[in-house]
C-alpha cells in the first residue's frame, strides 16, 4: 500500500514538473553590468516592456563587468548562455567569432540612426551581431573648485599636465593633481598620445613595444615618479574604486573616465553641486589627443529558445526614449542619432562635453582578440607602474603574450 | 610512564583494526551510488583533465553547442612548454606556493596548538572564549576575504588609519609582493586555524588523565609532561591534520583569488590561481590542464613521502 502511494507521489511530481515548464510564459533571460545609479532606469523600462507585451517575462541579473566576458564564455560553450546580454563592444567581435552569436538584422532606418563609430564594433565578417546601447571615449573629469582656488588652467597639452604636479599636488595633505586607473585600457591613451599603438586591425600587427609605446607608458610612470601629478605607489586590486572615492572627496583634483562614472562622482560630497564637476578633452600628447571608444551593445544568444521575443527585447531597450532616459538619468552618451537631435540632450552639458571627446576618439581594432589583450597588458602595465621591469621589457611582455593570443585565432 | 604510554598505544592500535565485519555482495550494493556519483563527478572531469593536457585544446577547438570539438593529440608539448621553456612560470609560481603552504600551515598548527591548550584548562569564561576563537570558521571564506581586502585597502583601509594614528607611514599592502603575500597568508591564517585548533583539542581530550598522574608521581616538571605525554599522544592526530591542511592550503583558491587577485603582477599567484586564469583569463585550456596535473603529480608525491614516514615513525 504505501509502496503505491509511494509511486503515486512520484508520478503526480513529474507531472507536475513537466507541466509547470510548460505553461510558463516564455521567459527571457537578460545580463546586464550597469552599475547600481543605471540599473534604477534600466528596471523602469524592462517594467515598461512587460506591460506592453504581457507574454514576456525578463529575467534581470546582474554581473560584474569584470567577470562578465568570461563567464558569459563558459555559459555559452556549456549551452546555457543568458538569452540577452549587454556586452562590451570590444567582446562582439570575439563571441562572433566564437559561433554563439545570432546575427541580428537591422533595417535601414536602424543602419541610418546608429552613430558609425558605435556600430562598426558589432559587424564580424560582413554580419551584424549587436544593438548599440551606449557608447563612451574616456575624458578629464575635473574638481572646479579646487581649479579656481588654486588659479590653475586645465591642462590641454600633456606637457601641461605635467606641470600641474607642482602647482596642484601636495604632499603633506596628500592631494594630487590626478589620477588614473592603473590599468591597460588607461594605459591606451598615454601610449596612442606618444604614438605607439596595440594591435593593427588591418593586418593584425602588434605595436606594444615599438619605441613609441613604451615612451607612453614611460610618462605614466613619470607622472607618478617624476613630476608628482599622481602618487607614487598605487593599490592595483583597488585602484578603480580608490580613484572614485578619491576624487568625490576632493583628494584628487582630475581623474581620467567616461561618462558612466558621472553618476556616481555626482554623489560624491565634493559634487553637491554638480556644477562643480568639469569634462575636459584629455591633454594633447606629442601625436595628438586620443582617448578610446567604448560602449555597448546588446547580443542575442545563438542557443536562446525564445530568440524573437529576445530580439524585440534588445531593440526596445535601445529605442531613441529609451536612449534619451539614460542620457537625461545617468549622462550616457546615446548611439542613436535621432536621440542626440532631441532638444532634450543637446541640453545635457555633460553630454555635450563627452561628445567634443568623442568627435576625436579613437576606434580600436575589431578584431576577435580586442577584450582578451588586456589581461596580459594589465598585468605588465602593473608590472612597470609599480617599477618592477622597466617600461620596455614590460612591454616586450605584453608583445610575446599577444602573438600566442594571435597564434590560435581561427578564420584568420 | 613509559609502560604506561605503550601499554595505551597498543589499545589504540587494536581497536583500529577492529572495522566492519561480513563483507559481501550487499556491501557493493551499498556502495555502488556512492561509486557511481565519484566516478562522475571527480574521475571522470580528472580523467578529461589529464587527456585534454596531451591536446591543442583552447577556446575555439574545445567546441560548444553549435561547433563539434576540433582539438588535435600533439603528445608531450604542453609538459615540455610549461617544465623546459625560458618563458614557463612554473618554478616562480611553484616557490611562491610552497612558501604560502608552509608558512600558513605552521601558523595554523602553532596558533591551533597553543589556543587548544588553552581551552583544555578550565577558566573563567572559557565557553566564551571558544567561541569567539571559532568564529573565522563560521565565516564563509569569500566573505572574509573581502572584509580583509578592505582592510588592507592601501588609501582607505583599516590597518593604514590604525598605522596613521600612530604616524606611521602607510603602506600599500597589496601593490607590494612581500607586503601582499602577508596580507593574503594573514587572512587565511585567521581563516584556518579553528579547524586545527578543534582537532587537537578533541586529540587532548583523548589522552587519559592517569598518564598526567603517572607523570606527577614521578615528579615530572610542567614542560616534562608537555614534552613527554602531550606531544607524542597528539602526534597522531596533528599529522592527520598537518597533511589535510598541506593539500587544503595548496589549493587554497578563494583568499588569493579575492584578497590579492594574484598581484601584484603575479607575485602572490599560487598554482591553483594560476592555472584558472591561465584556463578562464587567457583560454590557454591545454596548459591549464597541464597545470592541473603537474599540480596533482606534486601533491601525490608530497603525500606519499609523507604519510611513509609517518608511519615508519609512529610504528
Amino acid at each position: 500500500m504505501s509502496r503505491l502511494t509511494g509511486v503515486l507521489q512520484l508520478g503526480i511530481l513529474i507531472l507536475g514538473t513537466l507541466m509547470g515548464s510548460g505553461a510558463r510564459a516564455s521567459e527571457v533571460v537578460f545580463w546586464h553590468t550597469m552599475n547600481t545609479e543605471e540599473t534604477k532606469t534600466l528596471e523602469a523600462i524592462v517594467k515598461d516592456f512587460e506591460t506592453q507585451n504581457p507574454g514576456t517575462k525578463i529575467k534581470v541579473q546582474n554581473v560584474p563587468f569584470s567577470d562578465a566576458q568570461n563567464k558569459y564564455k563558459i555559459s555559452a560553450a556549456a549551452g546555457k548562455a543568458p538569452d540577452v546580454l549587454r556586452s562590451e563592444i570590444a567582446w562582439i567581435a570575439e563571441f562572433a567569432n566564437l559561433g554563439i552569436l545570432e546575427e541580428i538584422p537591422l533595417s535601414e532606418a536602424d543602419k541610418a540612426d546608429f552613430l558609425k563609430v558605435a556600430q562598426s564594433y558589432a559587424f564580424w565578417n560582413g554580419k551584424n551581431y549587436g544593438i548599440p546601447q551606449v557608447t563612451d571615449c574616456l575624458a578629464l573629469l575635473f574638481n572646479k573648485r579646487i581649479f579656481r582656488e588654486k588659479n590653475v588652467k586645465v591642462p590641454e597639452t600633456m606637457e601641461e599636465l605635467a606641470q600641474t604636479g607642482k602647482t596642484l599636488s601636495s604632499l603633506k595633505d596628500k592631494k594630487w593633481a590626478l589620477s588614473f586607473n592603473p590599468a591597460g585600457y588607461w594605459a591606451q591613451i598615454f601610449i596612442w598620445s606618444f604614438g605607439g599603438g596595440l594591435i593593427r586591425g588591418d593586418d593584425s600587427s602588434i605595436q606594444i613595444s615599438t619605441p613609441e609605446s613604451v615612451a607612453g607608458v614611460q610618462f605614466m610612470i613619470d607622472l607618478m615618479q617624476v613630476y608628482g601629478v599622481s602618487p607614487k605607489e598605487m593599490d592595483f586590486v583597488n585602484g578603480y574604486n580608490n580613484m572614485m572615492t578619491g576624487f568625490k572627496q576632493g583628494r584628487y583634483a582630475m581623474i581620467i573616465n567616461g561618462p558612466w562614472a558621472t553618476s556616481d562622482v555626482l554623489n560624491g560630497e565634493e559634487f553637491k553641486d554638480p556644477e562643480n564637476l568639469g569634462v575636459a578633452i584629455i591633454p594633447k600628447g606629442p601625436k595628438g589627443n586620443f582617448s578610446p571608444v567604448g560602449g555597448h551593445s546588446y547580443v542575442v544568444y545563438k542557443g536562446s529558445t525564445v530568440k524573437p521575443e529576445a530580439m524585440k527585447f534588445a531593440s526596445f531597450l535601445s529605442e531613441t526614449k529609451n536612449q534619451i532616459l539614460f542620457a537625461k538619468n545617468h549622462n550616457l552618451l546615446p548611439t542613436r542619432q535621432s536621440a542626440w537631435n532631441s532638444q532634450e540632450v543637446k541640453n545635457l552639458k555633460l553630454i555635450s562635453a563627452f561628445k567634443s571627446q568623442l568627435d576625436v576618439a579613437t576606434s580600436r581594432p575589431v578584431i576577435p582578440e580586442g577584450g582578451g589583450i588586456y589581461t596580459a597588458l594589465d598585468r605588465s602595465v602593473e608590472d612597470a607602474l609599480s617599477l618592477n621591469r622597466d617600461a620596455a621589457s614590460a612591454m616586450r611582455k605584453v608583445q610575446k603574450q599577444w602573438q600566442k593570443l594571435l597564434k590560435r585565432r581561427k578564420n584568420k | 610512564m613509559a609502560e604506561a604510554i605503550k601499554a595505551q598505544k597498543k589499545q589504540i592500535a587494536q581497536k583500529k583494526q577492529i572495522g566492519p565485519s561480513g563483507s559481501g555482495w550487499i556491501v557493493w550494493v551499498f556502495l555502488a551510488p556512492a561509486i557511481l556519483a565519484m566516478g562522475l563527478t571527480v574521475f571522470y572531469p580528472l580523467m578529461k583533465g589529464i587527456w585534454f593536457s596531451f591536446t591543442d585544446i583552447d577556446q575555439y577547438t574545445m567546441g560548444n553547442a553549435f561547433e563539434a570539438p576540433s582539438y588535435e593529440f600533439i603528445g608531450l608539448e604542453n609538459y615540455k612548454e610549461i617544465l623546459f621553456s625560458q618563458d614557463s612560470d612554473l618554478l616562480r609560481v611553484l616557490w611562491q606556493t610552497v612558501l604560502w603552504t608552509v608558512i600558513n600551515v605552521s601558523f595554523h598548527f602553532g596558533l591551533g596548538l597553543l589556543f587548544a591548550l588553552l581551552l583544555n584548562h578550565g577558566f573563567k569564561g572559557r565557553s566564551l572564549f571558544r567561541l569567539l576563537l571559532m568564529v573565522p570558521w563560521a565565516v564563509p571564506a569569500y566573505v572574509a576575504a573581502f572584509s580583509w581586502r578592505w582592510m588592507f585597502n592601501g588609501d582607505y583601509g583599516l590597518f593604514n588609519q590604525v598605522l596613521q594614528m600612530f604616524s606611521i607611514e602607510p603602506i600599500n599592502w597589496l601593490s607590494k609582493p612581500f607586503w601582499a603575500m602577508t596580507a593574503a597568508i594573514a587572512t587565511n591564517v585567521w581563516l584556518g586555524y579553528p579547524f586545527m585548533m578543534v582537532s587537537i583539542l578533541a586529540g587532548l581530550k583523548t589522552i587519559p588523565g592517569a598518564l598526567y598522574e603517572a607523570a606527577m608521581l614521578d615528579g615530572a616538571s610542567r614542560f616534562q609532561q608537555f614534552k613527554q605525554i602531550t606531544l607524542p599522544m597528539l602526534r597522531p592526530v596533528s599529522l592527520s591534520v598537518i597533511l589535510l591542511g598541506f593539500v587544503w592550503t595548496f589549493n587554497m583558491f578563494p583568499v588569493i583569488y579575492l584578497v590579492t587577485k594574484g598581484g601584484p603582477y603575479g607575485s602572490t599567484e599560487i598554482l591553483a590561481t594560476y592555472a584558472y586564469r591561465e584556463a578562464f583569463e587567457s583560454w590557454n585550456l591545454a596548459e591549464a590542464s597541464t597545470y592541473g596535473v603537474i599540480i596533482l603529480s606534486i601533491l601525490i608525491v608530497l603525500s606519499t613521502i609523507y604519510s611513509r614516514m609517518t608511519k615508519e615513525r609512529v610504528s
